[in-house]
């Protein structure tokens, strides 16, 4: 038996309405607005060019991620989880936490992209947050790896991910803010799905490996329908 | 007739997706079966194991068959259309930095002076090079190798002018040299760049134009207000009064070896009359047009456009308005639908 989900949906395993836009940006070389339920991410990819500081050494492409949260987006959740609000980050609207969400999606998309394709160049990914109701990780995952493959990168696979929040017994996939509160497990998955090889993979919590084997397929379904839609909407713009 | 000075009304932007779907569903003139899109990591379809040549945006992976042989499908690795000359299949993105070939026209922003040479914005992963040794000095005078000379490389292009100038070259990591030993290439002045996607720019023989306007205008002298269209291979264009890049070729015999580059340019001074101003505008218009509708982007193109809308009164302003866009969107669905009815 499933308990309806907080906000309207009708199991454990349904994600939100995903929704993609590309070449929102006229100005970037690729860009993306992704809305995940309440969850609002735009994504500018600017390159491959000429990198800012050039390093004679380094013989591949470089992908830089940059995360920004507008100060009306709903929340800073992860601040609020940690119980830590500094007042100074608070000022520069620029925390730590953006800092290593920009790292993440750096890996993500270092995972994915043929950085040899374009050596020495550097591809620039600017992520905004325009609006945070959980799964803001998912949603800039899927808005930078839509908005580089319209800059015309050359990737291996387009990258997609999902999470799942345990909430006593239950499983519940795609979870919003405040399911994340509630629960006291957590994991994301980032994958490539034609290639079904794992990007990135993060648990919190205690999990016994039955249960987590069972919280990493369910995560990796969750993709394969979140590329789907993105594909979709690649295809048709 | 004012189209496009309305706001972009629901029905006007109803009837600009009518049009783009209908363009999308209207026949090519050259008939493409195989035509289809790819994102990253999907199987290119149609094709048949083993049976190709691995294409740009695409890569081969080992698949494990039936039998203990491995296969190998083609996989794209970039977000983009099919593209297949007999075996070898490629996917071409829409939208992409521009790549060198060594031959290309390229128009470039000088964005940096340094030691010997300029370094030029082309619109490419890495910038264009010009080196000092590339390039003709004003007059054709011989260049004397000494740092007076590279101290003086301002007063032939600084930082910030638009340089037409041909691809040399092309490194191993993407950047281009670029030459303009040529009277055609050098410094464009009098006119104004319009960047769009270089993959709307295809390589022609032929990519300096003159555009005449002469049944536009009465009673003037012939040529007077011509257009001059510069396009880049990277994207780039310029869009401008006319200068040597474009002179007839009468001129060009004329020209003795020791003449400046770009000495049309001194004979009107800086001038550009009114009418002609209008052209240029009008004419970098209907380039931009071409471009936010996606269409390919040929000096006939933008002929036609120029025509469509001086024939349709519409005013310069208005020409990037939804309106104009639409009607020219619905005339591109009839023409291609014509020259189908036509080919058959």
């Amino acid at each position: 038996m499933q308990t309806p989900r907080s906000d309207g949906r009708a199991s454990d395993e349904h994600l939100r309405a995903l929704s993609v836009a590309l070449d929102t940006n006229s100005r970037a070389s690729g860009s993306s607005y992704v809305e995940l339920g309440n969850t609002k991410v735009s994504c500018a990819v600017y390159g491959p060019r000429r990198p800012r500081v050039d390093d004679l050494t380094v013989n591949t492409g470089v992908i830089d991620v940059d995360v920004f949260r507008v100060p009306f987006a709903r929340k800073r959740a992860i601040h609020v989880e940690r119980g830590r609000e500094n007042e100074r980050e608070k000022d520069l609207n620029r925390s730590a936490a953006d800092v290593e969400l920009s790292a993440r999606i750096a890996d993500v998309l270092r995972a994915c992209a043929l950085t040899e394709t374009f050596p020495r160049a550097q591809v620039d990914v600017y992520v905004t947050i325009m609006d945070s109701d959980g799964g803001e990780v998912v949603a800039s995952v899927l808005a930078a790896s839509a908005a580089l493959a319209r800059a015309g990168v050359e990737m291996a696979d387009l990258a997609s991910a999902c999470e799942l929040v345990r909430i006593g017994e239950r499983l519940v996939l795609d979870p919003t803010e405040e399911e994340c509160e509630r629960g006291n497990g957590k994991v994301f998955l980032a994958q490539m799905s034609s290639e079904e090889g794992m990007v990135q993979g993060e648990t919190f919590g205690r999990w016994t490996a039955d249960e987590s084997r069972r919280a990493l397929e369910q995560c990796a379904a969750g993709c394969n329908r979140f590329d789907t839609i993105v594909r979709e909407a690649l295809a048709k713009s | 007739m004012g189209a496009g000075v309305e706001a972009t009304s629901e029905e006007t932007r109803a009837r600009f997706e009518r049009a783009k779907t209908s363009l999308e569903r209207a026949p090519a003139r050259t008939t493409r079966p195989n035509a289809a899109f790819v994102a990253p990591g999907e199987r290119i379809p149609g094709v048949e194991h083993g049976d190709f040549l691995r294409g740009h945006g695409t890569r081969a992976i080992a698949t494990a068959s039936t039998t203990d042989e491995t296969e190998e499908t083609l996989v794209a690795t970039t977000a983009g259309v099919v593209e297949r000359v007999n075996k070898l299949v490629s996917v071409r993105a829409l939208k992409s930095r521009y790549v060198p070939e060594t031959g290309d026209v390229v128009l470039g922003k000088v964005t940096n002076v340094s030691g010997k040479r300029w370094i030029l914005d082309i619109n490419a992963r890495q910038n264009g090079v010009l080196q000092l040794s590339a390039v003709h000095l004003p007059g054709n005078v011989q260049r004397r190798r000494n740092d007076v000379d590279e101290l003086n490389m301002r007063t032939l292009y600084a930082e910030g002018d638009i340089v037409s100038s041909e691809v040399q070259s092309v490194y191993s990591d993407g950047a281009a040299a670029l030459h303009t030993r040529s009277l055609k290439y050098g410094r464009l002045k009098r006119g104004q760049l319009v960047r769009v996607t270089a993959n709307l720019v295809r390589r022609l023989p032929q990519h300096f134009h003159r555009l005449e306007m002469d049944e536009f205008h009465d009673s003037v002298a012939t040529g007077t207000h011509d257009v001059e269209i510069l396009l880049g291979c990277n994207g780039y264009i310029w869009v401008g009064a006319p200068s040597a890049a474009t002179a007839p070729r009468e001129t060009e015999l004329r020209r003795e070896p020791n003449d400046a580059i770009d000495d049309l340019n001194e004979a009107y001074g800086d001038k550009v009359p009114l009418p002609q101003r209008e052209n240029i505008s009008r004419v970098a218009l209907a380039v931009r047009a071409l471009a936010e509708l996606f269409l390919p982007i040929s000096p006939p193109a933008v002929m036609d456009v120029f025509k469509v809308s001086k024939e349709w009164g519409v005013a310069v302003q208005d020409m990037l308005g939804q309106g104009f866009l639409t009607r020219i969107l619905e005339r591109e669905v009839d023409k291609r639908v014509e020259a189908y009815e036509q080919g058959k």
